[in-house]
């Protein structure tokens, strides 16, 4: 008997809000784009950032799942390990078939020579720099680390509620505020923005591979605490 | 002989508040045990802590013999019914079934299914939209269904009407003669299920005030009335828990200590009619002689 296992399903039961609703974000800022692309007397190419919509949608999963959910079994009596598992294992599937479909999707657009009204939504330049396949786990690895910040601020408002949010919010805005003022005292901005420069999609989507890995570690940490 | 429970000087502390306080107790298997006590006398923090929702301040917790918490064979084994429980927005009753039929090894979804014919749960209904009382009895379908080893509720009838609530307590002692287990059951409705405790608990302020098997409760409580000089000539020297006085006629509660005589005859030969006590009324004189005891207490300290 695998509790982690029901707890995938637990998540996955609800193919509504796991799958369907960001499917249906995202391909009606689409098809709106394409009517636009269609219809519009635009000479230019259309380029959107409309594929940005499932990577919000997928912090807010992991925020508004962990608070729907945690209660639950937690009364159920289930471990806090194996729900943590049961929940990343969830999040993981998910984001692989959004990565995915968002492939398949830019794959489409090369084909069909940007869905034949020069509207750019799911290739665009920098984002899908590189080999084919970099379409593939570039966004997966983004929308991994999407779901480890939903999920980390789920367990920390479990664990720490409103004010211990409220303090943090304000510290990490503080922290941010004496940082950058920092950056500039020691003229440091121009090479900061240089490195950013240099970097391909590439190089930054796996920079955030050690993030993802902090905030689930730190997640892990507080959820074993959590009442 | 492993217990079902076993807890030795059980504290729960908040900042400011001490809501559970020394507390010791051992629930022995297949029994039902009465978890009583005035609202915010701790009764569900020490449930939440059987199950390892909440943590303890200090003072050893084992059940089945095992601490619970992260326990994967403590957890499966008890189920835990509350009043507050959560379910997820989305589900209807026929996720949370399906979820509690993976959870519990001994779920019998039979069973479950004729509770839910006699509850007359919809099953498709989602759970944000069910009634006080459907939410309760989805609760009590669980609990039975599950059969675990273990099984907790506390005050699991909310907004259920008179009839459902006997259904509960009927389908709980028959399920319960064929599937013994031990039962926790933390109620306000004590006159309902009185006959139906072995065992019970009084908990009051964070302490332990009871201890003691139901039969022997009964047997030392008892009141008479009579003559107010009669019965005061009869309770001297008697631990009055309850004192009634109409006119010249008094009607006093009386709580032996435990092994003593328990005098009812010897009340009977004094002319006084003697009157059981229920175990409603006993736990009501229970808990305010302590609080006389406390406030008188606080007065001497001061």
């Amino acid at each position: 008997m695998n509790r982690t296992s029901t707890v995938v399903r637990l998540h996955l039961r609800k193919k509504l809000i796991w799958l369907l609703v960001p499917a249906a974000v995202i391909l009606s800022s689409f098809i709106i784009n394409v009517l636009i692309g269609a219809f519009a007397p635009i000479e230019n190419d259309i380029y959107t950032g409309g594929v940005s919509s499932i990577f919000i949608y997928m912090m807010v999963l992991g925020i508004v799942t962990f608070a729907q959910t945690f209660p639950f079994s937690i009364g159920m009596g289930i471990r806090r390990l194996d729900y943590y598992r049961g929940t990343f294992v969830a999040g993981l599937l998910s984001g692989l078939v959004y990565a995915l479909f968002l492939f398949l999707m830019s794959a489409a657009e090369n084909w069909t020579d940007s869905w034949g009204v020069k509207l750019h939504f799911f290739v665009l330049p920098f984002w899908s720099d590189g080999p084919i396949i970099n379409r593939l786990w570039i966004p997966f690895l983004l929308l991994l680390n999407m779901f480890a910040v939903g999920f980390l601020i789920g367990t920390f408002y479990r664990r720490f509620n409103k004010t211990g949010l409220l303090i943090s919010a304000i510290a990490i805005v503080l922290l941010g505020t004496v940082a950058s003022f920092m950056i500039g005292v020691y003229g440091s901005w121009t090479n900061i923005f240089q490195w950013l420069h240099d970097q391909t999609m590439a190089g930054l989507a796996l920079w955030t591979l050690p993030f993802t890995l902090l905030f689930a570690v730190i997640s892990s940490v507080l959820l074993r605490r959590c009442t | 002989m492993t217990y079902a429970v076993e807890v030795i000087g059980l504290t729960k502390t908040y900042s400011d508040v001490t809501a559970v306080d020394n507390v010791s107790f051992k629930l022995e298997a297949d029994k039902i045990y009465g978890l009583l006590g005035s609202n915010g006398a701790g009764k569900t923090t020490i449930m939440h802590m059987l199950t390892a929702q909440q943590f303890e301040t200090s003072g050893t917790l084992r059940v089945f013999g095992e601490h619970p918490y992260e326990n994967n064979h403590v957890l499966p084994q008890v189920c835990f019914i509350k009043e507050s429980q959560k379910y997820p927005d989305n589900y209807n009753v026929r996720d949370v079934l399906a979820i509690a039929a993976e959870l519990y090894p001994n779920w019998d979804q039979s069973f479950a299914m004729s509770l839910v014919e006699a509850f007359q749960l919809p099953l498709k209904r989602n759970m944000k939209k069910l009634s006080r009382g459907m939410l309760s009895s989805v609760g009590i379908l669980i609990g039975l269904a599950s059969r675990a080893p273990l099984t907790i509720f506390d005050e699991p009838y909310l907004g259920l009407d008179a009839e459902k609530r006997q259904l509960f307590y009927d389908r709980l002692l028959e399920d319960y003669a064929e599937h013994p287990r031990t039962i926790l059951l933390s109620t306000h409705l004590i006159d309902e299920v009185g006959t139906m405790l072995e065992h019970v608990l009084l908990i009051h302020r964070g302490r332990l005030l009871l201890d003691e098997e139901t039969d022997s409760l009964r047997g030392r409580a008892f009141s008479v009335s009579g003559p107010a000089a009669v019965v005061d000539r009869f309770t001297a020297g008697r631990t009055i828990i309850d004192r009634q006085q109409l006119g010249g006629l008094v009607t006093a509660s009386i709580l032996n200590d435990a092994g003593a005589a328990s005098g009812q005859s010897e009340a009977e030969s004094l002319g006084l009619t003697v009157a059981p006590v229920s175990l409603q009324q006993l736990t009501v004189y229970y808990t305010r002689l302590h609080n006389r005891d406390a406030s008188s207490n606080k007065g001497a300290e001061q």
